[in-house]
């Protein structure tokens, strides 16, 4: 049966004719199933030009299958470089027909011959792009962004629309590719100062979605915080990254979050060499009451966001790079305690900074914290863990702490199935009896050396 | 058993579980029901259909792919990946590749359809036009126009 794109007139018949001129093997083969070799090449990940348009330019029987073709121009790779990124978006959309459309817009392909030109010039480049995309925000399925600083916001601001088929969103805010980080040199780095700025995202959800029915949209930014119009209510998993620029103060992120009351994961990242965010004046609590997952990723000054998200959800904890302060182990205690869901539960110190770090007492209110559904759980501070109960783990996995602190733990729990541990100090001379019972499956790594 | 007879009136007798491979041939076998009738596959040369039955043979303990399968392959993103046993198998000249294509469509043998053209895709992958009109031996036909479009589309879309 042909295939249905393969209607226009005469180009199912068009193979055919050609094999009559011409003896080449590939003439025998009729149009639907060139057309299905053109979708396994449409799949294949090619880093240069994509392969089916390349194919497109072999023949005229090839371009007029491929060109009759919605779906193979229903993804839309644009660069900025190009002068005529809004007559490419145009091209490709006329071809696309009424097809979901997935657009990603990155600064340049190769930056092998790139010129370089000035913000004005991108800047235009720009709302001419958005001027040809905005008809057809209602059918973007994915739509991902690399916009350099100063010009991320104004085109962001100009889309106005609904995106009630948006699954999937990343926006960056960077002069380059992502994946030319770490090509760049000094100097570009120095262009960072100002970056991470709140930005606002004016896409509008499915009006015509009944109450409660969250679509789950996913949402990555990167070096920028957005926050979001009605669209936000349907973001379900969340990640922001910032890896260079300036301060950013906790009420941006907090709005963002306040935007998006209704995710399910979200993530924070960060990398110890960028300033951290700063403590705003009297910011409002945010409500996450469907947040199952956080994980913070090493992102300093994240505590100044932590203490003011109510989280009662939350069943999953994860806090990689930590640096142990008093208002970081509040915000812990704030989580932990408010939320009878816990059942994954981790911390690990950023090995980096030892001092203060894996001695710190934690400033809790009242104590032995109970993480009652706490069924895994690694923790690699020893202060912090001499003020837990988790009465249902079965998973525990410990390094570096004395051995009080694991029989302490160990003893906490009457459901313990697996545990690891690793350079466990200030052993006795002999096994507690009761440590070797709690154990009976347990796998040791380190600690018999440190007898 | 199953007679099957080719184009250049060749037969071969192979089990039902190989034949019902194909598609075709099974409905035919489930709307003749019983007998010893030969069917005849007047699209199929002997020495393509010896492949094909080859490739029949091999996979002819897999279950069968279901409309739920081939309609899951059509939404997830599909691969050019092709298995090792298959991948030698259609190690063959062009002209028996695009047979096999071309009575894996005829006989609806899906998955050996799907390997012929992941087959060709993968050649044509990383090409360049000319490279690939010099492999299939395919002229360029191209008026002036279009040759001016493409090259936009070059400038739009290729590395720079």
């Amino acid at each position: 049966m042909p295939h249905p794109d393969l209607d226009a007139p005469g180009l199912s018949q068009a193979a055919a004719s050609t094999s009559e001129s011409y003896t080449a093997p590939i003439d025998i083969i009729p149009a639907e199933i060139l057309h299905k070799i053109f979708e396994a090449l449409d799949s294949s990940a090619d880093w240069t030009t994509p392969s089916v348009l390349r194919a497109s330019h072999v023949c005229r029987l090839w371009r007029q299958l491929i060109h009759a073709s919605s779906a193979f121009w229903s993804q839309l790779d644009l660069f900025t470089s190009n002068a005529e990124v809004d007559l490419h978006a145009a091209y490709w959309l006329d071809r696309a027909g009424s097809q979901p459309l997935s657009i990603t817009i990155r600064s340049y392909r190769s930056k092998e011959g790139l010129e370089t030109v000035s913000e004005d010039i991108v800047r235009v480049r720009l709302d001419r792009l958005r001027g040809v995309l905005q008809p057809t925000m209602a059918r973007w399925v994915s739509f991902s962004a690399i916009i350099q600083p100063d010009l991320i916001e104004s085109f962001f601001s100009g889309f106005r629309g609904m995106t009630p088929s948006l699954k999937s969103m990343s926006i960056c805010a960077a002069f380059w590719n992502e994946d030319a980080g770490g090509d760049e040199d000094e100097d570009d780095w120095n262009e960072y100062d100002y970056l991470a700025l709140p930005i606002h995202v004016p896409f509008f959800g499915d009006p015509h979605h009944a109450p409660g029915a969250i679509q789950g949209i996913s949402v990555r930014a990167t070096d920028c915080v957005p926050t979001f119009a009605t669209f936000g209510l349907s973001i379900t998993d969340l990640e922001l990254n910032i890896e260079q620029g300036a301060p950013i103060h906790s009420y941006t992120v907090l709005d963002m979050l306040r935007t998006c009351p209704n995710l399910k994961e979200l993530v924070l990242a960060g990398i110890d060499l960028i300033p951290s965010i700063v403590q705003s004046e009297n910011p409002r609590l945010v409500e996450l009451s469907q947040l199952t997952y956080l994980l913070v990723d090493g992102l300093k000054g994240i505590e100044n966001v932590l203490i003011f998200i109510h989280a009662p959800s939350v069943q999953r904890v994860y806090h990689r790079y930590l640096e142990w302060n008093d208002r970081l182990s509040v915000a812990l205690f704030q989580i932990s305690g408010s939320s009878n869901f816990i059942v994954d539960f981790r911390i690990w110190p950023n090995a980096n900074i030892k001092s203060n770090n894996w001695d710190y007492v934690p400033r809790f209110r009242g104590w032995p914290i109970t993480l009652g559904a706490v069924e895994h759980f690694v923790v690699a501070t020893p202060p912090f863990l001499r003020l837990l109960s988790i009465p249902n783990a079965h998973i525990l996995s410990l390094a570096n702490v004395p051995f009080d602190v694991v029989r302490l733990l160990a003893l906490s729990t009457t459901h313990l199935e697996n545990a690891t541990l690793a350079a466990i100090s200030q052993c006795p001379a002999t096994l507690h009896p009761i440590f070797i019972r709690k154990t009976g499956k347990c796998r040791f790594t380190h600690i018999f050396k440190y007898f | 058993m199953v007679n099957l007879v080719t184009s250049d009136n060749e037969s071969f007798t192979v089990e039902k579980a190989v034949a019902s491979r194909s598609v075709l041939i099974k409905n035919m076998l489930e709307d003749v029901g019983e007998s010893d009738q030969p069917i005849p596959l007047p699209n199929v040369t002997a020495s393509v259909l010896k492949k094909v039955l080859e490739y029949c043979d091999h996979h002819k303990n897999e279950p069968m792919p279901t409309s739920e399968d081939l309609a899951a392959e059509d939404t997830r993103k599909r691969t050019t990946d092709i298995g090792e046993w298959d991948q030698k198998f259609i190690q063959v000249d062009q002209e028996m590749l695009f047979e096999i294509i071309l009575a894996a469509n005829y006989l609806d043998i899906k998955p050996l359809l799907d390997v012929g053209c992941k087959t060709v895709a993968n050649m044509i992958k990383g090409k360049t036009p000319e490279e690939i009109r010099k492999l299939f031996n395919i002229v360029n036909d191209f008026t002036p126009e279009e040759e001016a479009q493409i090259k936009k589309e070059n400038e739009w879309a290729e590395d720079r």
